[in-house]
């Protein structure tokens, strides 16, 4: 058992569980942060890193076919940058 | 059965066409998140004020649970294939009871807004709430009810098993996974950003 | 009887074809008219398209029926896939009888709707609701026909289709589930005209049931259809 627990997923599974309870402290309290309305832009990145680490890791991803390994890395990136800039820049913005 | 494998022979565990399935729901869901952007972006101040009524802790609850259960089933698949084969039903249970645990917690959750009078009618943004954790539910119904057909099976989980067995198990698996991964983004989506 | 079952595999997509010509060359629907319009406005709708909304039912109705074959063809590829006991077999052709049925009310409404356009703009409005929501709510029905072919696939020890088409139909399955909510949304993504609740579906059904005809065609082709005759599930 402690051979299984001492594996790669368990890091991944501490970093995942550090980085939802940083996501969920008030990334707002820092001034700069709050400025440039980058609380939820840091949030959602957060969020898609740790989609790439479950789909990596979790899902095995990583050993798997470059194809697969393309679309799951292109997934997060792309998927990932549309919210989070659409967001931020307000892209969406009310229809005039 | 093979044990894990080397760095320089790549395969996708479990069948080929359930990767199909999973691909396919991340495009879905993409385009959910991207969708909820959109129209969060006509009502920002709507979204913003509706969403302090959700219950962060308990979004902060699913997602500690739900990534836990996907821990545990990675540790259970690793137990599968390594010597330590006895241990990837115990811990294969441990994952199906906190998929159950997700399950309850948003089963309280949601009668705890709906006490409240707050439905998927009530505004835009909860629509998106109820919609997307909702179909999100769907999904780990689905998750645990393969996952828990793994369980049923006597001697599936066992040191010499079937090419089926093992391909079964890993596709219940890579399928749970996802259904955590899209969790994490809705939960950031729904309930922190703003 | 592979002639039989090749045409009836065919007359999926002209099925699908002329579904298109009816809905959005005569009826003109595609964007489907928001469930938000006012009376007057959908009943502005039907006097300014009446002969084209006419054509358009009775084409679609046309298009119901002839999806029958189409889904009897599936039927009878789950037959071989399941022996004995075909449930799934059955279980597809009775949910997809209530799916083609709703086709089909719906565009009788249609033409009903068209029928008389001097009706109050009230009772216009209420029968265009009620063609619009047979077409896109009827979810349950659509899921465990989708689910049902999936399983029976999955089942098949002949692997008369190949298993990633189970998993493709199962995808499919899941996203019919938006739009059996589009009773509760007169506007926004879920709605009946929304992306959710119809277009995504509306062309994830294109693609799968085109997707569906190439296979079977290839699986006649390929000789694992009449393979199967000699293959017993347990």
């Amino acid at each position: 058992m402690r051979v299984l627990l001492k594996s790669r997923v368990t890091v991944i599974w501490l970093c995942l569980i550090v980085a939802t309870v940083l996501s969920w402290e008030s990334v707002e309290d820092l001034h700069w942060v709050h400025e440039l309305r980058l609380g939820g832009v840091v949030v959602m990145a957060i969020a898609f890193l740790k989609t790439r680490f479950v789909m990596l890791d979790f899902m095995e991803l990583r050993e798997a076919p470059v194809i697969m390994r393309l679309f799951a890395e292109c997934w997060w990136i792309l998927v990932g940058l549309l919210v989070t800039i659409s967001f931020w820049t307000g892209l969406f913005g009310p229809v005039v | 059965m093979t044990s894990s494998t080397r760095a320089d022979v790549r395969r996708l565990p479990g069948e080929e066409g359930v990767w199909l399935f999973i691909f396919g729901d991340m495009l879905v869901f993409g385009l959910f998140f991207v969708t909820y952007v959109y129209y969060r972006s006509q009502q920002v101040a709507l979204y913003d004020e509706s969403q302090l009524r959700l219950s962060q802790g308990m979004g902060l609850m699913n997602t500690l649970i739900l990534l836990t259960s996907s821990w545990l089933l990675a540790l259970s698949l690793r137990a599968f294939r390594r010597s330590s084969v006895v241990l990837a039903r115990p811990l294969l249970v441990a994952t199906v009871v906190f998929g159950c645990a997700f399950v309850v917690c948003k089963g309280v959750e949601w009668s705890d807004k709906i006490t409240h009078g707050i439905t998927v009618m009530s505004n835009e943004f909860f629509m998106f709430y109820f919609m997307f954790t909702g179909i999100h539910l769907i999904h780990v119904l689905i998750g645990l009810g393969v996952l828990g057909f793994v369980l049923t099976r006597p001697n599936w989980l066992q040191r010499s098993t079937s090419d089926q067995a093992v391909s079964t198990f890993e596709s219940g698996a890579a399928f749970w996974h996802l259904v955590d991964l899209l969790w994490v983004v809705l939960f950031a989506l729904i309930y922190l950003m703003r | 009887m592979e002639k039989g079952l090749r045409l009836c595999i065919w007359v999926g997509p002209i099925a699908f074809l002329i579904f298109g010509i009816g809905l959005i060359g005569f009826a003109r629907f595609l964007p489907p008219p928001a469930p938000s319009m006012s009376a007057a406005e959908i009943a502005a709708i039907y006097t300014s398209n009446t002969l084209g909304i006419r054509l358009g039912g009775i084409t679609i109705m046309l298009a119901a029926g002839l999806f029958t074959p189409f889904f009897a063809a599936i039927s009878v590829f789950m037959m071989r896939m399941e022996g004995r006991w075909p449930i799934y077999a059955w279980t597809q052709a009775m949910t997809a009888t209530i799916v083609v049925l709703c086709f089909f009310v719906g565009a009788m409404l249609f033409a009903v709707t068209a029928f008389r356009p001097d009706r109050p703009d009230e009772l216009t409005r209420l029968l265009n609701d009620f063609a619009w929501l047979l077409f896109v709510a009827p979810a349950p029905p659509a899921v465990i026909q989708t689910f049902a072919i999936g399983f029976a696939i999955l089942n098949d020890p002949a692997r008369i289709l190949p298993r990633w088409t189970a998993f493709f139909s199962f995808w499919v399955a899941v996203l019919f589930i938006p739009g059996a909510l589009a009773i509760l949304f007169k506007s926004g993504p879920f709605a009946w005209n929304g992306i959710l609740a119809f277009w995504l579906p509306a062309v994830l059904v294109g693609v799968w049931s085109n997707v569906m005809a190439v296979q079977m065609l290839n699986a006649i082709k390929n000789g694992r259809w009449a393979a199967a005759r000699q293959v017993q599930p347990a």
